[in-house]
């Protein structure tokens, strides 16, 4: 507790960020550190679990002093954690950490799923945004689209059923040789791109499905890829990757604006990763400007993996009562609802 | 001083508190693999079963590794940030140096100590320490991922010096015991023994595994503190992707720390076979090493680690040319820069001789070889086909590379 505030500290480790950040009542961001450890997979393509393992253990500590700075341990009212889903290595050296905090000091410790840290990262810059609304998360991890009626009632009413969507990106990166992270990359090629030179398939599923499928999508290129390089043609990459992301985010905004209707959400909020990604902030804003719906998009570094959002979740889940006790466990897979 | 000492690396986890009294109490047990949902919950009621509180505690020792990546890291995370938030120091404890604590540690006067852990993909993460009648340590072979056949090389060849060594015999007139432990024991204790045959020891062979007590009695005995941001897990292994990675961009890493590089003689043939033997499908014969060991017009230079024959490398000088007729190194000690150093004292002791330009045959799909060779200024010249038997029938060709003298 510091000048009347509940004050907690968040962790988050669940992937290629170390994170540690302490949040202010759930919305006022105090500090928010974030050792990327993007450099060091880049030469092998992607995430390796047991080195990004390695890694969150040399920096997690470190990290944690930068967050708390100058506030002493006793004005922190508890600690919070991602408990999953993530890479489950991974997952854990923020979870020792936390719980020898919070044994250390003597404070309440809470877990906190990843998504629900993701949704709050929109708490944390719009003061008023209340729920209920809707959230659109998209990640390298997670696709999915949440009813938020209130931060302890989020309900999952559409999700991937394959490949994530940035995942997706990734594998069209690698592809194309782009290299990795895929997302911007790919982002920022499509930019230079006719969207509309190259049509890829929209995978809507069967009518009125809320859930996703991107992997169809990335095969398509990838087919798209190998017929032309066999004819002995090199297709304009820049092309491709606006046709590519056209085919994504065509996908994601007709979802959304699905749900929207089917739930009467008044309020969307776009967060993980890949809301980052400049296509699809215009193309959401526009969309939702045309259907009078209110559009909350954090700002990239509270979309992509971060302590902040652990902290606000954190933050609400402890104000409800939620407590964690010193056997919680890391979880490479974790029901949101 | 109130130690509290913390044991992951293994299948189960353990705690222990050591008093001002010396005196340990500890508690384990803790589920299989389980050792972060278990490890605080079993801290806390050992210092509840004793009357203390975790800001009791004057220092951690923790037990880092080898064992599994994983359970290392648990119980380091947790060491670190408990060091770090009571503001305390740490001691680092190897782990496989415990097992001179372990079972019944007065027993172990006099004996071999030799943990070995499975370490998977065919290797032990093992070492052997000699424990002196008057409770003095000697290291026998360092700890590390060995292949079990050169470990067991490595503490034949240990204990053969001891057995030899004037301190010994005054010691242990009983005969030399090795005290095997650890849960790699039943795996590989058969193959280690094999490897020791006709030597005149005594094996005890016990499935012990690592604990916290063993871990606390290390840290009061030899540990010193340190800071808990100094403290990392002793891996004694890349991860697997950074693994291939600088196998495929033939890192040449520095020389192994141990290794020492000298030129062979005909009483290195048997050692050198045996390193033959490890690392190619058609070895050739002992008596066909020997005779060229001891050919004038061939050069062999050998790799020593702690006195034993990890690699070696052989060339005949015919004519003025160069031929290289083999370059091998024993499996576990690859990647460590040992090659490299061997086949660089190879050439210039071939310069010195007179050799102008070198020539070698390498399997066509021995594709790292190729690129070693490569590295040394070698270029692909020829191809010999069928020149190689393959294991399991057919033919494989040879390409044929040269290092002309410039």
């Amino acid at each position: 507790m510091k000048d009347g505030k509940t004050l907690v500290l968040g962790i988050e480790t669940s992937c290629d960020e170390t994170a540690a950040a302490v949040v202010a009542d759930g919305r006022e961001i105090i500090s928010n550190v974030i050792a990327s450890q993007i450099d060091v997979h880049r030469v092998f393509g992607g995430v390796v679990p047991e080195i990004a393992s390695r890694h969150h253990l040399i920096a997690v500590n470190e990290i944690a002093a930068e967050a708390m700075g100058e506030i002493s341990p006793a004005e922190i009212d508890a600690v919070a954690v991602t408990e999953g889903p993530g890479l489950v290595g991974a997952v854990l050296i923020g979870i020792a950490t936390a719980k020898s905090y919070a044994y250390a000091w003597g404070k309440p410790l809470v877990g906190v799923h990843h998504i629900r840290g993701h949704i709050c990262a929109a708490l944390l810059e719009t003061k008023e945004l209340e729920p209920p609304f809707l959230s659109l998360v998209v990640s390298g991890g997670h696709t999915s689209i949440v009813d938020v009626a209130g931060i302890g009632e989020m309900t999952v009413i559409g999700s991937t059923r394959d490949d994530a969507a940035g995942e997706a990106y990734d594998k069209v990166a690698h592809v194309l040789g782009l290299g990795y992270p895929g997302g911007p990359l790919v982002d920022e090629l499509a930019r230079s791109g006719d969207p509309d030179a190259i049509a890829f398939k929209r995978v809507m599923l069967e009518a009125g499905s809320l859930d996703f499928s991107f992997s169809g999508i990335k095969t398509g290129v990838m087919n798209f890829m190998n017929t032309e390089r066999q004819a002995g043609r090199e297709p304009n990459a820049a092309d491709v990757a606006a046709g590519f992301q056209q085919s994504v985010i065509d996908v994601l905004t007709a979802k959304t604006m699905m749900a929207l209707e089917r739930t009467g959400r008044k309020n969307l909020t776009v967060c993980g990763g890949v809301a980052a990604n400049s296509a699809l902030r215009a193309r959401m804003k526009k969309a939702c400007e045309e259907k009078g719906i209110g559009l909350y998009i954090p700002s990239p570094i509270l979309c992509t993996d971060n302590a902040a959002m652990i902290a606000s979740a954190g933050y609400f889940a402890f104000e409800a009562g939620e407590r964690a006790d010193l056997y919680l466990d890391a979880h490479a897979a974790l029901e949101l609802d | 001083m109130n130690l509290l000492a913390l044991e992951t690396s293994g299948s189960i986890a353990s705690v222990a508190l050591m008093g001002d009294d010396g005196a340990t109490y500890s508690i384990g047990g803790g589920q299989y693999l389980a050792h972060l949902t278990t490890l605080l919950p079993m801290i806390d009621s050992l210092l509840a079963e004793r009357g203390l509180g975790i800001s009791d505690i004057d220092a951690i020792a923790v037990s880092a590794g080898p064992g599994s990546f994983t359970g290392i890291r648990i119980g380091i995370a947790t060491a670190r940030a408990l060091a770090q938030a009571l503001k305390i120091k740490l001691i680092k404890v190897p782990t496989l140096e415990t097992f001179i604590f372990v079972g019944d540690a007065s027993g172990h006067a006099g004996r071999i100590v030799c943990p070995v852990f499975d370490a998977r993909r065919g290797q032990v993460y093992a070492g052997a320490w000699y424990m002196y009648p008057d409770g003095e340590k000697a290291a026998l072979v360092p700890g590390a991922a060995y292949d079990p056949d050169e470990y067991a090389l490595l503490l034949r060849a240990s204990a053969e010096g001891l057995l030899s060594s004037s301190s010994f015999e005054a010691d242990a007139a009983s005969g030399l015991e090795c005290w095997f432990a650890g849960d790699g024991t039943e795996k590989y204790a058969e193959r280690i023994l094999l490897g020791l045959g006709g030597l005149a020891v005594k094996a005890i062979v016990t499935g012990t595994i690592q604990d916290a007590p063993s871990v606390a009695e290390w840290a009061a005995t030899y540990g010193s503190q340190i800071e808990y941001f100094d403290l990392l897990p002793i891996y004694m292994r890349k991860a697997e992707a950074q693994r291939k990675l600088d196998e495929k961009a033939g890192a040449g890493s520095p020389l192994y720390a141990g290794a020492v590089v000298r030129e062979a003689s005909a009483k290195d043939a048997l050692p050198i076979h045996a390193v033959e033997r490890m690392s190619f499908d058609d070895p050739w014969s002992i008596l066909l090493l020997r005779a060229d060991i001891s050919n004038d017009d061939s050069i062999y230079t050998v790799a020593e680690v702690e006195g034993v024959v990890v690699a070696f490398a052989g060339l005949s000088l015919i004519h003025g040319e160069g031929h290289v007729m083999n370059v091998a190194v024993q499996p576990a000690f690859r990647g460590k820069g040992i090659g490299r150093a061997l086949f660089d004292a190879l050439l210039t002791e071939a310069g010195n001789r007179g050799a102008g330009d070198v020539t070698l045959e390498v399997r066509e799909g021995n594709e790292q070889a190729i690129r070693f060779y490569e590295s040394f200024g070698f270029t692909k010249e020829g191809l010999r086909k069928n020149y190689y038997a393959v294991r399991g029938g057919g033919r494989e060709a040879a390409v044929i590379m040269w290092r002309r003298r410039i």
